[in-house]
Formats: C-alpha cells, structure tokens, sequence
C-alpha cells in the first residue's frame, strides 16, 4: 500500500536540504528521496521520527490518500473563518 | 544501496555509477568464475595445489577482489556496532534485551532528579547517540533491500540445488571429487555474491534521479 507524504513541501517550507532531513531522523539522505518519490513505504518508527521533527501530528505528514496542496486547505480554511 | 562516498563507487579506477557498467562488469566476473568451475571440474591438482585450495583462492578472489567486495561498490550487509567508546555512552544493557540504556552522571540529570543524589543512572539512549549515521552503514530501506536480495539469492540457490540433486538422481552419477568441488565452489560463490549482485543490476544510476542525490566525501578525503 502507497503512503502519501507531504515530506517535499514541508522540507521546502523550512529550507531544508535532505541531507539535514536526513541526519534528523537517521537514515540515509537517498532514503529521503525515495520517500519522497513514493518509492517506499516508511517503518512506524521513521515516520514517528519525521512527524516529531517536523512538530506536526502523523495523519499531517502521512496519508493512506493523496494530499490535497496545501494552498488550497489554507484558502479554503480562511474563507470559512471569514 | 549503493556505496555514497566518492572513493568506494569506483572499481579498478572506473567509475561505476553507470547502471550499463555495472551490468557489464557483473557478466564478466560471473563468465569468469564460471571459466574457473569449468577449469577445476577438469583439472586434478597440480603438487601442492590442490582443487579445494584452489576454490578457496578463487572464493578469496570473488569475496574480496571483485565488484562484489563487501564495502565496496555496494554498501557493507552487515550493521557494526559502535566501538567501546567509555562508559558515557556504553550500551550496557543490550546484552540482557532491556533496550537501548545509557549510564548518565548526575550532574548531568534534570534539576529534579539531581536533589535525590542518586548517582550515575541508566537512562533511555538518546537516537542521535545511538543511531550510527555513517554513510556507511545500511539503514532501514537499504537493510530491507538487502534481506529481499538475499532471499532471492537463497531461492535460485535451492532451485538450481534441486536440480542438480534430481539431474544426478536420474543418471545415477557416480562420486567424482573435481566435480563435486567445482559445484560447491558455485553454491557459495552465488550464495556470497548473489544478493549484491541483484543490488548492483537493478540499482538505477545515481545521476538519473532527480533532486540531491550526490555523493558524500569520505571522511579520508576531508
């Protein structure tokens, strides 16, 4: 089964290059990029790991379904506050 | 799980990072090996020389000479522990299953903990301690790249195994020493090599996957 991740965008938002990703939580900065590729499938521990060092609840980070762009979550969110 | 440093992704001063060379290289090694069965299935031994020396010279040669040498093009299978390094970091209680502990000094403790006068107290390992982040060492995609090469590894070795078993049942052949060490020299060349083989054959070329991906100084060359 694919898990989706947002891994590109948050490294993005944060300036963050995936060898410092990588070194955060452990693992080699090739493995970063097959993640995010959707090439594999994280261990619980792994994304524990990069759920925590990005501050952000797993189900933000990881999904069993495609993300939506968070752009659109945002304006979305703003408009209903409005 | 290709080796990232610079100085290993290279064999006999070629670079190796192209799949294509790769490929070539593994036909050529696996040619000659298969020459070398061939020659010791034949050959009776030659005064000191004798065919089991000969297929542990040859089994050197394929462990460690060639583009299958553990550490080499492809990253070690196996994951070393960190060396003894004093007590501060000492991971004393692996050996009795109770997890990844470390011995921490009091002054060392939180606040809290410090006015109990304790002592040096084992403590959960912090994961940056713990974790070896050499680019040398497997992590958890590499390791399970690895255990799928190796069970692939250990399928074709049963099935040709079986083959040979049933072949020599159905000619009724006779015990013949050349060719019995010829076959075990191939068992455990395909057994040793086999997995990184597989690695070195389907692991794409390092430059055609976008993003940063480059290779990583060796700690010698800094």
């Amino acid at each position: 089964m694919l898990i989706h991740n947002r891994i590109p965008v948050l490294r993005a938002e944060r300036n963050l290059s995936r060898v410092q990703l990588a070194l955060a939580v452990g693992v080699n900065p090739q493995t970063i990029g097959f993640l995010e590729r959707g090439n594999y499938t994280p261990s619980l521990e792994l994304a524990f790991k990069i759920s925590r060092f990005f501050n952000l609840p797993m189900e933000a980070v990881f999904s069993p379904d495609p993300f939506r762009p968070l752009s659109d979550q945002l304006y979305e969110m703003q408009r209903k506050e409005a | 799980m290709l080796a990232t440093q610079q100085n290993k992704i290279r064999w006999m001063g070629i670079d190796m990072r192209s799949r294509r060379r790769r490929r070539i290289a593994i036909v050529v090694t696996y040619l000659a090996l298969v020459f070398a069965a061939g020659w010791l299935e034949e050959w009776h031994g030659d005064g000191w020389l004798t065919p089991v020396k000969a297929l542990f010279g040859i089994l050197f040669a394929a462990e460690f000479l060639t583009i299958f040498r553990d550490g080499g093009l492809v990253k070690s299978f196996e994951v070393r522990s960190k060396p003894f390094d004093g007590f501060t970091n000492y991971d004393i209680f692996r050996n009795f299953a109770c997890g990844k502990w470390k011995f921490v000094r009091t002054k060392n403790l939180p606040p809290g903990i410090q006015t109990y006068g304790l002592g040096s107290v084992g403590q959960p390992m912090d994961d940056h301690a713990v974790k070896n982040l050499s680019p040398e060492a497997p992590d958890e995609r590499e390791c399970m790249q690895r255990d799928q090469a190796s069970r692939l590894t250990l399928r074709f070795l049963a099935f040709i195994l079986a083959c040979n078993a049933v072949n020599a049942g159905m000619n009724g052949k006779s015990w013949n020493p050349p060719v019995e060490v010829a076959f075990i020299l191939s068992y455990l060349v395909i057994a040793r090599t086999g997995p990184k083989a597989y690695i070195l054959w389907h692991e794409p070329d390092p430059r055609d996957i976008p993003g940063e991906l480059e290779l990583v100084p060796s700690a010698t060359e800094n």
